[in-house]
């Protein structure tokens, strides 16, 4: 008989679960109810007015490096690739873009032609880095990029019918519906101001729409990412992209603005510093904040042109207070500060959010370990149908094949050690099976093998028939098969929305121009899939931590967030790595418990692998013994606990079974409250 | 222009002077690679801290007439101290075990600050181009084609660097306790290796080799800031090249890199733009991480991340 707890006095208020609060869907809404953007834009339309022409041209050149630091932050913040090239990609679009732009020497092409071509370059330059990211990441990018800066130095800085050398090219401004902007400042401000806030409108839409999200899951965890869908090249291929694309944009801007095309000696490598220094400050969470640091940047050395400002110094000294501030920058900090204000510290804002009533967060929330299996069978919660409701919606019909993953004689090496040495294992579809045996008996190995982490030397996997053993992990996971991973691998900076949403790119079908253009249909896969987070939030109880960040969450909560993250992506079938490492039995049992009930509820087949064999035992229908590579038992629960063969290896000899599978003890449960 | 053209006769003199620039390349490379070692990051504190080597050489040098290796000894003392207050920095427990991009940002931090600081201290004068040799003058004659004593002298000094580097690695303890701070960090903590003394040790020696690099180098580049970071750029491209593993194979690196921009600039291939010469360099660099990426790879397909 299990203890009673202070929780089952509670009574919780049922609250009402059919739409989630904190709808991001409608990024741009969402910006224009904030008083503050309100009171930011008014402000940025009227202080013009008052103040002296060079300071509209100094603020005006800072918007042009906001722009190029927006992109960087999209590299460095969301894909969390550092560029050292922008000012070399800005330059060459600046130089390349006013030849096509410019009468004499030039082609003297339209201006559209001129942005294209500027942007083209851009893209097109950081598309051509973004293939060496295809092998490398981290610092190996950094250092490859710094490359493209000294080539860009070297070829593009010796071009002098280009550049100009140390006689300036002059580039008319735009002549705009008929009006000519020349020595119009503050005209050209608003042209820029436009363009500014243009960028920071679809670069919103990008972040809430699932390439957004992609690229920041690829950015934390290739193989996270992987396992849910997304190919990581390509999502870091989009930052890239995106980045160049802006340096261009912010290159023919500057053309423009300056009519006499700067020297060279102004877009060395040093120059990409200061600006990545802007990103790394304002953070990845606030573009109006790597907005205000570049304005900042260039309005400040102004203000203090008598103390000789030294843009070195200051890039040094913003990069060591970015970092201090963390990957959120001064941005996130910012936010934190204005959260706590408005709704109090996070004790207070997760108590006025309570558990919404399930069986999973009765059981999660017990201490003695005995969890009660039979109270799932009970009647559910009104929360709790109605978020089942919500994801019968969400998931894709249940494939019928009867076998859902098999893996025939696998062989896998490192080196000397043999990993796999013909491991065989067949999943049938909507079972419950379990993998266990001894550390390095090649579970994992296994697991890997079946996800398409690693390519086996010999054997195929299946995958409801199909031979997917060439396959990509992200186009298995396209299949239907999601893996969560034995360390916790989640956005740490982020919520626990962005990170169930990060999940949700299989089930949205739209590409990144109809997220970007807003289109409604797209948008409404969006609401749809915040719905379904929703509904599993409640499901795994993490409802409550909504908004609050992963990183801040005890490590029960953060595991069950990578799980709904898997569930996210609509899996027909779930591969769980050791879900329950790192956590005490008690919760340990309590999450078995709650992944039976779920792969019970949503018609999912699962395959777990787990140490932790007392529940294995207990709620699995089929369990595979591994040792050494090998498959050394496999069926019934209850024989394979009895194999003789599997006690010497494993389980140790004399052990027997006392518990009884769930589906045995479910029957019991049904034939007991019958007869009630 | 591209425009292959062999002149055999070029081979010897390109290939003597390629080995002697391979010497200033390489003891920033070195210092790069013991870094590595210690923090699995790039040092690009380490270019700050050559700048400062090359404007302080310059400036005692120029201004108070020093001589040559007093200049050499004091500025390795200071390259010993800025090395190891940087290694207090980032050794702190608070900030050792902090994310390597993280690191790599506190790194060119602290570099933007030290040149910062170098450009102020040590101004300038426009009508000295270049500060003498501390070896002197003088050339030598090898293969019908003279090289000046103080390339030679670089080249030896890396050489006795790196047999140095690498006997300490493999001989002492505290090389050992290196090498298994490379291998893990965290293992290498529990084990009882005191990361932070070995840590300053080795920030404070390659502090004090970056400083020595940077002032050979003023005799032959100046105190141009963009060309004392194309060779900075040279030095992490030997590293690369070096796989970041070996005082030796950053060596190599050095002798392989330096002949190719030895033989591009000198005409041996016939007449090659400056262009071309710096992407053969970068496709050569991204080849040799392909390979050695390629040679390390035995764990999963997309934990690519080489270092």
């Amino acid at each position: 008989m299990r203890h009673r707890t202070a929780l089952d006095d509670v009574v919780f208020e049922e609250i009402d679960t059919s739409r989630n609060p904190y709808s991001k869907a409608r990024p741009l809404t969402a910006l224009l109810r904030q008083p503050l953007n309100i009171l930011l834009g008014i402000l940025a339309l009227t202080w013009i007015y008052p103040v002296r022409d060079y300071w509209v041209f100094t603020i005006s050149a800072g918007m042009i490096v906001a722009i190029v630091a927006l992109g960087i932050m999209v590299m460095t913040g969301w894909c969390r690739e550092v560029n050292l090239a922008s000012a070399g990609v800005y330059a060459t679009s600046l130089y390349l873009s006013s030849y096509v732009y410019r009468e004499q020497p030039g082609w003297g092409k339209p201006l559209w032609c001129a942005v294209l071509a500027s942007i083209g370059i851009g893209a097109g330059i950081m598309l051509g880095v973004s293939l060496l990211s295809v092998r490398f990441s981290g610092v190996y990018v950094m250092v490859f990029t710094l490359g493209v800066q000294i080539m860009v130095e070297r070829i593009m800085f010796t071009r002098y019918h280009l550049t100009g050398g140390d006689t300036a090219l002059e580039n008319p401004r735009p002549v705009f519906f008929g009006h000519h902007m020349e020595g119009h400042d503050r005209q050209f401000y608003m042209f820029l101001l436009v363009v500014l806030v243009l960028v920071m409108a679809l670069l919103c839409r990008v972040r809430y729409s699932p390439y957004g999200r992609a690229m920041m899951l690829a950015g934390a965890d290739q193989q996270s990412a992987a396992a849910v869908g997304i190919s990581p090249w390509k999502a870091k291929a989009l930052g890239f992209g995106i980045c160049g694309a802006l340096s261009g944009l912010s290159g023919i801007m500057a053309a423009m603005l300056f009519v006499s095309a700067p020297t060279t000696v102004n877009y060395q490598a040093t120059t990409s510093l200061l600006w990545l220094s802007i990103a790394i400050l304002g953070g990845f969470d606030s573009m109006t904040a790597v907005v205000g640091v570049a304005l900042l940047f260039q309005g400040v050395p102004f203000l203090l042109e008598k103390f000789h400002v030294d843009y070195q110094g200051l890039a040094g000294i913003a990069l060591l207070a970015g970092v201090l501030c963390g990957a959120r920058g001064v941005g996130g900090r910012l936010q934190d500060i204005y959260r706590r204000l408005r709704f109090g510290p996070a004790v207070k804002r997760r108590a006025a959010r309570p558990n919404t009533l399930t069986t999973s967060a009765s059981v999660l929330s017990r201490a003695d370990g005995i969890v009660d299996l039979a109270e799932y069978g009970g009647a559910a919660p009104a929360a709790r149908r109605q978020a089942l409701e919500t994801l019968e919606g969400w998931f894709p019909a249940r494939r019928t094949e009867p076998i859902a993953l098999s893996a025939e004689n696998i062989w896998m090496s490192f080196g000397g050690v043999k990993a796999l040495q013909g491991a065989n294992i067949e999943v049938p579809t909507g079972s419950f099976t379990g993998l266990i045996g001894p550390n390095g008996a090649g579970k994992t190995t296994l697991f890997d093998v079946v996800s398409g982490l690693q390519r086996p030397d010999r054997g195929t996997v299946r995958l409801f028939g199909e031979n997917v053993t060439g396959m990509r992990p992200w186009t298995r996971a396209g299949l239907g098969m999601t893996r969560t991973f034995q360390t916790q691998r989640t956005i740490k900076e982020l919520g626990v929305c962005d990170n169930l949403l990060a999940g949700a790119g299989l089930r949205i079908h739209g590409n990144l121009g109809q997220f970007v253009i807003g289109q409604p249909r797209v948008w409404r896969q969006v609401r749809a899939a915040e719905e379904a987070a929703w509904a599993i939030a409640q499901l795994l109880n993490i409802d409550r931590y909504w908004d609050e960040r992963v990183g801040e969450l005890e490590f029960s909560a953060r595991r069950r967030t990578e799980l709904g993250r898997a569930l996210m992506s609509g899996p027909q079938i779930l591969l769980l790595d050791e879900p329950t490492s790192g956590l005490d039995p008690a919760s340990s049992a309590a999450l078995i418990g709650l992944v039976r009930q779920l792969q019970a509820d949503l018609g999912l087949t699962v395959l777990l692998v787990e140490h932790y064999v007392k529940a294995v035992l207990e709620s699995c229908d089929l369990v595979y013994v591994l040792a050494e590579g090998r498959t050394l038992a496999h069926g019934d629960p209850l024989a394979v606990a009895a194999n003789a063969e599997v006690q010497t290896h494993y389980l140790g000899a004399g052990a027997s079974s006392s518990t009884v599978p769930w589906r045995q003890r479910m029957a019991e449960e049904r034939r007991t409250a019958a007869r009630v | 222009m591209l425009g292959f053209h062999l002149e055999p006769s070029l081979f010897g003199p390109s290939f003597i002077v390629g080995i002697a620039n391979a010497g200033i390349y390489s003891v920033l490379a070195v210092a790069l690679v013991l870094t590595f070692k210690i923090s699995r990051t790039i040092g690009f504190m380490h270019y700050g801290v050559a700048v400062i080597g090359a404007y302080g050489y310059y400036h005692f040098t120029a201004e108070y007439h020093w001589n040559g290796i007093a200049c050499l000894l004091v500025l390795v003392g200071i390259g010993t101290v800025i090395g190891g207050l940087y290694g207090l920095l980032v050794m702190n427990q608070r900030i050792a075990f902090l994310p390597r991009i993280t690191l790599s940002m506190i790194s060119l931090a602290v570099m933007l600050l030290l040149t910062a600081f170098a450009t102020r201290l040590f101004p300038v004068r426009p009508d000295v181009a270049l500060s003498p040799s501390p070896f002197g003058e003088h050339a030598v004659r090898i293969w019908s084609y003279n090289v000046t004593i103080h390339r030679i002298v670089s080249l030896g000094i890396t050489v006795a660097l790196v047999i140095l580097l690498a006997l300490w690695l493999n001989g002492t303890r505290a090389g050992v306790n290196v090498r298994a701070i490379s291998d893990d960090v965290e293992a290498a903590r529990w084990s009882g290796i005191r990361l932070f003394r070995i840590g300053v040790g080795a920030y404070a020696a390659s502090g004090a080799m970056s400083c020595l690099a940077g002032a050979l180098l003023a005799p032959t580049a100046g105190t141009d800031i963009s060309a004392m970071l194309l060779v900075f750029f040279r030095a992490l491209t030997v590293a690369v090249v070096g796989g970041f593993r070996s005082p030796m194979l950053a060596l190599l690196g050095a002798c392989v890199l330096s002949l190719t921009e030895t033989f591009c600039t000198t005409s041996a291939l016939g007449e090659i733009g400056p262009g071309t010469k710096e992407t053969a360099i970068f496709v050569m660099m991204v080849l040799t991480a392909l390979v050695v990426a390629k040679l390390r790879r035995t764990g999963h397909r997309l934990e690519v991340e080489v270092l």
